[in-house]
């Protein structure tokens, strides 16, 4: 049986054999081979879309994380909201972790992928912070946020991303420049509304001199009277003496009621010096001054010739009487004596008003000389002469006449769409007018910097508690109407309307036409935001600065970390 | 004989001789057909896994060039999504009135390319992309998945999906608290 069922293999069916034991494993040599090709390169392109994801989880965290930075830096209270408000004495940064716990849940979603963010959280790192100008309380700076995240690819092999990336932060005053939050008014250039006059000052040389004669006659001629009386009385029947009503001579010999002229009210105003105020109310015809003034002393001058006349009517007909018959004159010269005290009267009246005006004007604005003036003017300087740059640097928005064809409607959509609006928004307007023109209810805390013209109407905030405006002008701002907002019009001021009202304060340079200066002004006190030094800000309302962030990265860097 | 075979030709005369003998003694034989379909059969068997991971590493190529298409697709989806403003997402939703907070946003990418749509079922590609927002912190999230099916009524519907938080990018100028 054997010997039947063996097949004989010659040396070709060998070789054939051999040749296919060969094909097979080479073969399974290529096959695995492949496979392992395969294998490897599937462990590539695995690790290699693990990375992009692991690059995206990074890019969800920093995200993340800068929402939570975004809200923390602006809310009163969190640490991130002092930090970010330190005054930048120098340029050192300072760091920080955020959770982040959204992109946790993402990484735990991925189930059929295993990822793991190092420490949960995104490291933070403020780079560098400098202030504008030598103002140390307005910076900016750059903050980093970097994010690692693993992912197992499979074979022990990891893939590490590190996503770093880096934002620029901006940390502004959100109210009108210090130290001008504490006023209601300030006017730098006073010329056109108060003339230093030598006219006043004659006036009241006038009205002093005339009070003092008065003073000193008034006595005496009364004294004269009661000695002429008593004299005459002896020759009168006794019915006659008794009737003599002295309590009249008494009633008209009395002095009025006329007011020493006070030392402290500033009649003479000197050339060098600026106005401003700190009163809770005004009313900016107060600062017509020399116009109501001109007016009441038209009056008085006609009440000093009356006076002199009346004085000089007296005298006549005292020494007539005394000359000639004196009972028959006295009853005349009694009666000369009333115009003389009513027109003396009219004259301490006029006197007082014109007091009182100028009491109103002293008890409602300052005058600012030698020192104290040079000390606010630098301020003022500082602030009318920043140059257009330094507001775009600070801008958190800008609009470009040359790029808005409607520059009135673009602030009124970027006021609506981005609400509350914060920050500063500087308009570059050398040509075209900024109208702001009936907003009812404005949400935010927003300073509006126009290199140009802008005009204002029927303006008010939502909530005075939350919202705050101010409006800086580097062209002519024209005013009208209601205005909830602090107004800085570093050039020209003009005002529509009789019905202007400003609740804020009013930063002024100059007023070109007096005339028009007109409406009532409410300091609001909220729109004081404290005072700094250059070492220290213990003083100052952190919650008036506000921190922003760019809305894109301005450097982004992907780092392949130790796979 | 012994001592010829000490010398040079006549040891491999010797040896030859042993070698005939032994055949001589074994007599002619090969392998048995059972050998041969033995060793066939082992070596088939053992070339199966072979062939099974030239299949699978075939599969396998396929997949990941599906895998690795998808994988650029939603990223080329994500990062289109994430450069509309947060505001905009919610109004690229496909339906007019979005009843939640969670909108499919319409899909602009182009079609797919017919060499991937030919090797695949006839409907056996889907695109995704869903918006929500998150809470009230001013993040939401994009979510792409795309599904895809190689023809066969065994095949099932292969996955990739893509997740990524994005912000409001003017976030931070928005906030609103009490002075």
């Amino acid at each position: 049986m054997t010997g039947h069922s063996r097949v004989r293999l010659n040396s070709r069916g060998g070789i054939f054999l051999t040749l296919l034991v060969i094909v097979l494993a080479s073969l399974a040599i290529l096959g695995i081979y492949n496979y392992r090709l395969v294998e490897r390169v599937t462990l590539d392109v695995g690790a290699s879309t693990l990375g992009d994801n692991a690059s995206f989880t990074a890019q969800s965290a920093i995200d993340e994380s800068l929402a939570y930075i975004s809200q923390r830096v602006n809310q009163p209270g969190d640490e991130l909201f002092s930090l970010f408000r330190d005054q930048a004495t120098s340029s050192e940064g300072f760091g920080f972790t955020i959770p982040v716990p959204r992109t946790r849940e993402i990484i735990e979603n991925y189930s059929f992928m295993d990822y793991l963010l190092h420490n949960e959280s995104v490291q933070a790192e403020v780079l560098f912070q400098k202030s504008y100008g030598k103002l140390p309380y307005e910076k900016f700076g750059t903050l980093k946020l970097s994010a690692i995240v693993t992912a197992r690819a499979g074979f022990g092999r990891r893939v590490h991303r590190r996503l770093d990336s880096r934002h620029e932060f901006k940390t502004v005053l959100i109210g009108p420049p210090r130290p001008f939050d504490q006023l209601s008014f300030y006017l730098h250039d006073y010329r056109g509304i108060l003339n230093p006059s030598e006219g006043d000052q004659s006036d009241n040389n006038k009205i002093q001199s005339s009070i003092d004669d008065l003073s000193t006659r008034l006595p005496g001629i009364r004294q004269a009277y009661v000695d002429i009386l008593e004299s005459m009385k002896k020759e009168w029947p006794p019915e006659t003496a008794e009737n003599i009503p002295y309590d009249q001579l008494e009633q008209l010999f009395t002095q009025p009621p006329l007011e020493a002229l006070p030392s402290t009210v500033p009649f003479l105003f000197p050339r060098d010096m600026v106005l401003y105020s700190q009163a809770e109310a005004l009313d900016l015809d107060q600062l017509h001054l020399q116009k109501r003034v001109r007016l009441i002393s038209a009056g008085i001058q006609q009440a000093l010739v009356n006076a002199k006349v009346a004085n000089l009517a007296l005298d006549a007909c005292l020494l007539l009487s005394l000359k000639k018959d004196i009972k028959k004159n006295l009853q005349k010269c009694i009666i000369l004596i009333k115009p003389m005290t009513l027109s003396m009267v009219e004259l301490s009246k006029k006197h007082t008003e014109r007091l009182n005006v100028y009491r109103g004007f002293q008890d409602t604005f300052q005058i600012a000389t030698g020192d104290q003036k040079s000390k606010i003017v630098k301020y003022f300087y500082k602030y009318k002469s920043r140059e257009k740059s330094f507001w775009e640097k600070k801008a958190f928005y800008v609009l470009d006449e040359e790029k808005q064809l409607d520059l009135s409607k673009a602030f009124e959509e970027l006021i609506t769409r981005y609400t509350p609006t914060n920050g500063v928004v500087f308009v570059k307007n050398p040509t075209k007018t900024l109208r702001v023109h009936s907003i009812p209810q404005f949400e935010g805390k927003l300073v509006v910097v126009t290199s140009g013209k802008v005009v204002l109407q029927n303006i008010s905030v939502k909530s005075p508690p939350q919202d705050l405006l101010t409006f800086i002008s580097y062209g002519k701002m024209k005013l009208g109407g209601s205005i909830q907002a602090s107004l800085g019009p570093m050039s020209e001021m003009e005002i529509a309307g009789t019905d202007l009202r400003i609740d804020g304060n009013l930063v002024l340079d100059r007023v070109i036409n007096p005339e028009d200066l007109k409406g009532v002004l409410s300091y609001d006190p909220r729109i004081a935001s404290g005072t700094t030094s250059p070492d220290s800000d213990s003083n100052a309302k952190k919650s008036y600065y506000y921190v922003g962030f760019g809305p894109r990265a301005i450097a982004k860097s992907f780092h392949r970390v130790g796979d | 004989m012994i001592q010829d075979s000490f010398r040079g030709v006549g040891i491999r005369l010797k040896v030859m001789d042993v070698g005939t003998m032994y055949k001589r003694a074994m007599g002619p034989r090969g392998f048995t057909l059972a050998e041969i379909l033995l060793a066939i059969t082992i070596l088939v068997l053992c070339l199966f896994p072979v062939m099974q991971m030239l299949q699978s590493s075939s599969t396998k190529s396929s997949f990941n060039e599906y895998y690795v298409f998808a994988h650029i697709r939603a990223v080329s989806i994500l990062d289109a999504y994430a450069g509309y403003a947060f505001e905009e997402l919610t109004t690229l939703s496909l339906s007019p009135t979005p009843s939640s907070n969670i909108v499919e946003v319409a899909n602009s990418m182009s079609p797919l390319p017919e060499e991937y749509k030919r090797r695949l079922d006839p409907d056996g590609w889907e695109e995704k992309c869903v918006f929500s927002v998150l809470g009230t912190d001013g993040l939401g999230k994009l979510r792409v998945l795309i599904r895809w099916k190689f023809p066969g009524p065994q095949q099932p519907w292969r996955e990739y999906q893509l997740e990524r938080i994005v912000m409001r990018r003017n976030l931070s100028l928005v906030q609103q608290y009490n002075l």
